[in-house]
């Protein structure tokens, strides 16, 4: 992977975060009544929220979530997506069969109606939101890889190998994956975006994190009384978070396509 | 070919047929071809493109196209498949592809793996049939084998772009031979090479049979290669079936079948007499019941039509399938 300038200003993005919120961590979620609804100010330098929290404080630990649950999900759903569409691409009949139809049937409900079905069962919680974001990417992921893997299944090597009595999973392994991982690297892109959307918009409806976890999804649903109060800050800034983040990734994803074509 | 040499043989193929269908069309690829190698033995099965030879190569290693349907009896040693398309069968493929037989193609160049080096490739073969083996023992027998094939040992570090066109043929030979398979079904292997290196690879593979006693199925559509090498058999196909076989002397010099003849006659070296084969004459599915040369044959009479000839035995090692031969009186 070449160091193009959005993998740079993602890779800083991320580290800002993550820096950032390795300091302030002391001070997330204290609640200051004295200092509700405050403007962007020397103290406050982004405002505060209408329980008194720092802006930037919130911001920036909810911004770390965000990119942590991205992350976990978007692993998951690789990881399973990859072996499943594998799987079913190289043995095929009724394996490849039975997990298609299993995942058109997934497929053919609303994925934002499977989240919450499954959160409301669940207790929320972090790792839950992650398995589950990751449990409704795989199957995007496993359609990709398995058209993609037919492809290669039928490279001359592939046949070579299989002719040297090399076992089905050492051919998936060093013959067909690393065909596949140019696009699987964009996937993972592609993924840790959708998955950073979905955990806001779960949040935002309350189904997603337990509303004292700052992320960008619970800032703007406790942001929602204040914005009708003239208090934009506070929607404003969770929202420009997650779309720098989104921005950057995207960019990243289109310089990675370049590359790879 | 005698009962004893059968039961040596390393591979025995009976009446194995291979037909590919299309929807509801079907097309004989393969008809009963019967065929057998032993240690240290090379056979050299002869035919012009379309001719089947590479549908038998397929079949034979049970690595033929889902669309193709196998039937017949094929014998390695003591396993004997002739039960095609169940997962038995597949598995035993498994196990005997790369330990017992191996296989080179045409393209090396599509063959190798173009992002490994050939030490890697070879010691996947080697670490997949002896998973006890330690790194520096690969090592040992991977330069070993590069000795054998005449390939320097910085080849082991090489990517196959890196290697020349017969470099590659040989990397693949070498790959093919990590696991130290019995028997070696070589496809066309130097079709794609210049003169010169090709008698090399043909030395070799000469070299692999008689010093290592390795069974050899040799497959090419020159009929110069089959006399360069040491072949002790050869078998001529057309359309699919044998026409003639036996072993070298009797259909390389004394020549019985006229598709043979002229076969051998299209020899651009012998140019007195040449005669070339013409698009018309590559007939590849014949008429149901007549011979399978008929539409082309100089030698045709109505009979040939009627009749299709059974696969005889001439002489002793010399079978023909064709009406007008003269017999040996025995």
């Amino acid at each position: 992977m070449r160091l193009s300038i959005p993998v740079v200003l993602l890779a800083m993005w991320c580290f800002v975060i993550f820096f950032g919120a390795h300091i302030v961590e002391p001070r997330a979620g204290i609640i200051d009544l004295t200092a509700i609804n405050e403007l962007p100010s020397s103290v406050h330098l982004l405002g505060t929220d209408a329980l008194g929290r720092d802006m930037l404080v919130t911001l920036l630990v909810g911004g770390q979530t965000s990119l942590i649950i991205g992350i976990m999900a978007s692993l998951i759903a690789l990881v399973s997506g990859t072996t499943i569409g594998m799987l079913g691409a190289y043995y095929g009949g009724w394996f490849d069969t039975c997990l298609m139809r299993i995942l058109d049937t997934m497929r053919a409900v609303p994925t934002l109606l499977l989240l919450l079905f499954w959160q409301a069962m669940t207790e929320p919680s972090f790792i839950g939101v992650a398995v589950i974001l990751g449990a409704v990417g795989w199957l995007y992921t496993a359609r990709i890889v398995r058209s993609e893997t037919h492809i290669h299944a039928t490279r001359e090597h592939v046949l070579a190998a299989r002719m040297m009595g090399i076992g089905s999973l050492t051919i998936i392994r060093r013959h067909i994956l690393p065909y596949c991982a140019g696009r699987i690297r964009i996937l993972f892109l592609l993924e840790l975006s959708g998955a950073m959307t979905m955990e806001a918009a779960i949040s935002f409806l309350g189904m997603g994190l337990p509303p004292h976890m700052p992320s960008p999804g619970t800032m703007l649903a406790h942001a929602m009384n204040g914005v009708l109060l003239g208090h934009w800050w506070q929607a404003f800034l969770p929202g420009m978070m997650l779309v720098i983040t989104l921005v950057l990734v995207h960019a990243c994803v289109v310089t990675m396509k370049k590359e790879a074509l | 070919m005698g009962q004893t040499d059968r039961r040596n043989a390393l591979l025995q193929v009976d009446r194995l047929n291979v037909s590919y269908s299309v929807g509801t069309r079907s097309v004989t690829a393969v008809r009963d071809i019967s065929l057998a190698v032993r240690a240290g033995e090379i056979v050299a099965l002869l035919g012009e493109s379309g001719s089947g030879k590479s549908s038998l190569a397929r079949a034979i290693v049970g690595l033929s196209p889902k669309e193709a349907t196998v039937s017949g009896d094929i014998r390695y040693g003591n396993h004997l498949i002739s039960d095609f398309d169940t997962d038995y069968q597949e598995k035993l493929f498994g196990r005997l592809r790369g330990r017992i037989v191996a296989s080179v193609f045409q393209d090396a160049a599509a063959a190798l793996h173009p992002l490994m080096t050939v030490g890697k490739q070879m010691a996947d073969v080697m670490t997949e049939h002896f998973p006890s083996l330690t790194n520096s023992e690969v090592r040992v027998k991977s330069r070993h084998i590069l000795k054998l094939l005449h390939l320097p040992p910085e080849a082991k570090d090489a990517y196959p772009h890196e290697l020349s066109g017969g470099q590659k043929q040989r990397a693949m030979l070498a790959i093919a031979l990590a696991a130290r398979p019995r028997l070696l079904v070589a496809d066309e292997m130097t079709s794609a090479l210049d003169q010169k290196t090709k008698n090399v690879l043909l030395d070799l593979v000469n070299g692999l049979a008689l010093l290592e006693r390795m069974g050899i199925l040799y497959i090419t559509h020159d009929p110069k290669e089959a006399e360069t090498l040491c072949a002790g058999r050869v078998i001529v196909m057309y359309a699919g079936e044998c026409m003639e076989a036996g072993s070298r002397e009797h259909v390389l010099e004394g020549t019985l079948h006229p598709y043979t003849k002229r076969l051998l006659d299209s020899d651009p070296a012998k140019a007195e007499r040449q005669t070339v084969i013409t698009a018309g004459e590559r007939v590849t599915s014949p008429m149901e019941g007549a011979c399978p040369y008929y539409s082309a044959c100089p030698r045709r009479t109505s009979y040939c039509r009627m009749e299709k000839p059974f696969l005889q035995k001439v002489k002793e090692d010399h079978y023909v399938r064709c009406h007008y031969v003269p017999m040996e009186d025995d």
